[in-house]
């Protein structure tokens, strides 16, 4: 999946240029390319998700860099020859532009590789984070350390209570998601506008929020309840009642964590005055029988 | 002096909003870079109008529109592009009869005479550009939450890595691969900081400012929604009613009538709604000479030649002077090919950034890993012993 992941970067250049081809050779019985049909985006994300899905079966990532690199310039060459030999106004502009960019990225392609770089040093590296846990070279790491060892006390309530620590960002998601439904796919007069404004706050006010809440608790806490307030704004003006269970649900993650922390507060009192009650029957050494 | 612990905190937000929208960067920004060159990749992906001459005294809009209905009988033209610093012809989208809304033809037309040469070969710098400004399919917002998400990133990645001047420098090759990479990160974010920021605000701007605008006009509107569309509905139904044919003003004369609203008004398209009707529109798009605004805008009556709209961006206050600043900013079409290439190549940087950013994260998640394993496998060897 990892590999897949970094084939979609590395072979976009060469998907592009493909489409280019498509573009240059339109295909016969298909609607025409002056009409920028549908069907040539289909192939140029076909081909995209092809080529990766080919690039990441087939090859070592260091392998598939220098494959796409290359190919892509590769290709960039013949497309810059091709533009010449169809006649193309600019062609021999183009074919010194397109050259020039496809032989950087062949010397890119062959620049990179396994002489630029080091070998992991798999124990020096742990040792090192774990002699200077605050001073490394990098944040990330000793970034786990933080939050995984020690978690400020909304994710360790959270998670206690089995909620999980990303429910937050799922809420925003929601509200971007029914909010991007109203405003493009509605889009009725009512709900056109509101959806946008559903969008923006979805993501200047919710993300920010879910994004704070082990941070900046407080300011996360307030950042709901604005979300809660604005969305009850947008139930109240629209009328529509998504908005009033957008609000409803804004509040509730402002609230949650103080909620939850309360009631853990409670508990731990009543633990204590157990555990007092408990110290003070152990500290009496008469056997219980003899009290 | 910012603590180590906002440090992290703001690393962590810097490698997760990167790792989020990674992808999606990369694709905007490369397609960005490469759609500095739209007009010259159109000319260029039609061969069969590289003969087509550049005329110094083009013809009319009137002869252009009258090749275009002779052609083309009972079809709507909906824009004409006239011929610019690249493209030497006209161009118009036409809408057949009959044919869906979205299913427009580009016709090309000589320049000299306005004779319709026929459909263009493709479209394929439009096509790039639909990529980098809707990804095909979506909104354009999508891509402006991409330019603040990419703001984001920027202030974030200036905080995180404060030796600005030393990291400019600063390439260890030969290192480990994440210290390689990591100061390729650095260094090209740090000389394309400018561009970057550039480019992220504009392209946030130009991508949420509707959105912005829809909503505040939402908020600040009193009457309800649903008697807002009764009052628009009968004026529509008023318009249908009245769709008989009507004669039209010349285009020429409307096109004179623009620049005398708009001093200075270079026009780069003709729009035509309802043409034909006394409730025709011709609507002048353009830039302005001597002047870096692109979003000069005259729209007319065809039927009777009265202005209903002139937007100059020049008198229209300052946030509309900002508005119409933001395309050219972004593109960079404004300083002919030598700022197109540089704007080709600085923004291939944020390109570059999303996959280093990426290659980063994902090498530190397996170093994480690895080291998880490890630490395993010696817990379970000393539990063994033990």
């Amino acid at each position: 999946m990892q590999r897949f992941f970094l084939a979609l970067h590395a072979t976009t250049p060469a998907a592009l240029i493909v489409a280019v081809f498509v573009h240059l050779w339109g295909p016969p019985g298909l609607p025409s390319l002056a009409q920028r049909p549908v069907w040539a985006v289909w192939v140029l994300i076909g081909t995209w998700l092809l080529l990766s899905a080919l690039a990441a079966w087939a090859l070592r990532t260091l392998v598939l860099w220098r494959v796409a690199l290359g190919g892509a310039g590769a290709l960039l060459g013949l497309a810059g020859a091709v533009g010449l030999v169809l006649g193309s106004a600019l062609a021999s502009g183009m074919l010194v532009g397109l050259g020039l960019v496809g032989a950087a990225c062949v010397g890119i392609a062959a620049f990179i590789g396994p002489q630029r770089v080091q070998a992991p040093r798999r124990k020096a590296v742990r040792h090192q984070a774990a002699a200077a846990p605050g001073r490394s070279a990098h944040p990330s790491t000793h970034h786990p350390h933080h939050t995984t060892k020690r978690r400020r006390w909304p994710a360790r309530v959270l998670g206690r209570f089995g909620v999980p620590a990303h429910l937050p960002f799922w809420l925003t998601g929601a509200l971007a998601v029914e909010s991007f439904r109203l405003a493009h796919i509605v889009a009725t007069v009512p709900a056109r506008s509101s959806g946008m404004l559903g969008l923006l706050l979805a993501f200047f006010i919710a993300l920010p929020a879910a994004t704070l809440r082990h941070w900046e608790p407080r300011t996360s806490l307030l950042l709901w309840a604005l979300a809660a307030l604005a969305y009850g704004g947008l139930a109240a003006k629209a009328g529509l009642a998504q908005w009033a269970i957008a609000s409803t649900l804004c509040a509730l993650a402002a609230g949650a964590p103080l909620l939850l922390r309360a009631r853990r507060a409670l508990r731990m009192r009543r633990a204590g005055h157990s555990a007092t009650a408990a110290q003070v029957q152990a500290s009496d050494h008469r056997p219980p029988e003899a009290a | 002096m910012t603590s180590q612990r906002t440090l992290n905190r703001l690393f962590v937000l810097h490698s997760w909003a990167g790792i989020v929208t990674g992808l999606l960067m990369f694709i905007v920004c490369f397609s960005g870079a490469v759609v500095v060159f739209k007009n010259e990749i159109d000319l260029w992906a039609n061969p069969s109008l590289a003969q087509l001459p550049r005329s110094e005294h083009p013809a009319s809009l009137d002869a252009v529109l009258t090749q275009l209905q002779t052609r083309y009988p009972g079809a709507t033209v909906e824009t004409i592009a006239l011929p610019d610093a690249v493209n030497p012809s006209y161009f118009a989208f036409v809408r057949e009869r009959g044919a869906p809304a979205n299913t427009r033809i580009k016709v090309a037309l000589r320049s000299d005479t306005g004779t319709v040469v026929g459909p263009v070969d493709s479209q394929l710098g439009q096509t790039l550009r639909m990529l980098h400004v809707f990804l095909f399919f979506g909104p354009r917002w999508i891509v402006g939450f991409l330019g603040a998400a990419m703001l984001v990133l920027i202030v974030t990645g200036i905080v995180i890595h404060r030796k600005i001047l030393a990291e400019l420098f600063t390439q260890r090759w030969g290192r480990s691969f994440r210290v390689v990479m990591s100061d390729l990160h650095k260094s090209a974010g740090i000389w394309g900081l400018g561009f970057h920021i550039l480019i992220a605000t504009t392209g946030a701007w130009m991508g949420l400012a509707p959105l912005f605008e829809q909503g505040y006009k939402y908020v600040t509107t009193a009457a309800s929604p649903s008697a807002g569309a009764a009052a628009t509905k009968p004026a529509r139904k008023a318009g249908g009613d009245a769709a008989e044919p009507v004669p039209m003003q010349s285009l020429d004369a409307l096109y004179a009538t623009a620049q005398q609203a708009v001093p200075g008004l270079e026009v780069r398209y003709v729009s035509m709604r309802r043409w034909g009707t006394d409730t025709a529109e011709a609507g002048f798009t353009g830039n302005l000479s001597g002047h870096l605004a692109s979003t000069a805008r005259v729209d007319i009556n065809a039927a009777t030649g009265v202005p209903k709209k002139v937007h100059d961006p020049r008198m229209a206050g300052f946030w509309s002077l900002v508005n119409g600043l933001m395309e050219p900013l972004h593109f960079g079409d404004f300083g002919g090919l030598a700022l197109k290439w540089l704007y080709f190549f600085l923004g291939m940087t944020p390109a570059f950034l999303s996959i280093s950013g990426t290659l980063i994260w994902l090498d530190a998640r397996q170093q994480r890993r690895r080291e998880a394993e490890e630490a395993q496998a010696s817990a379970g060897g000393i539990a063994a012993a033990g």
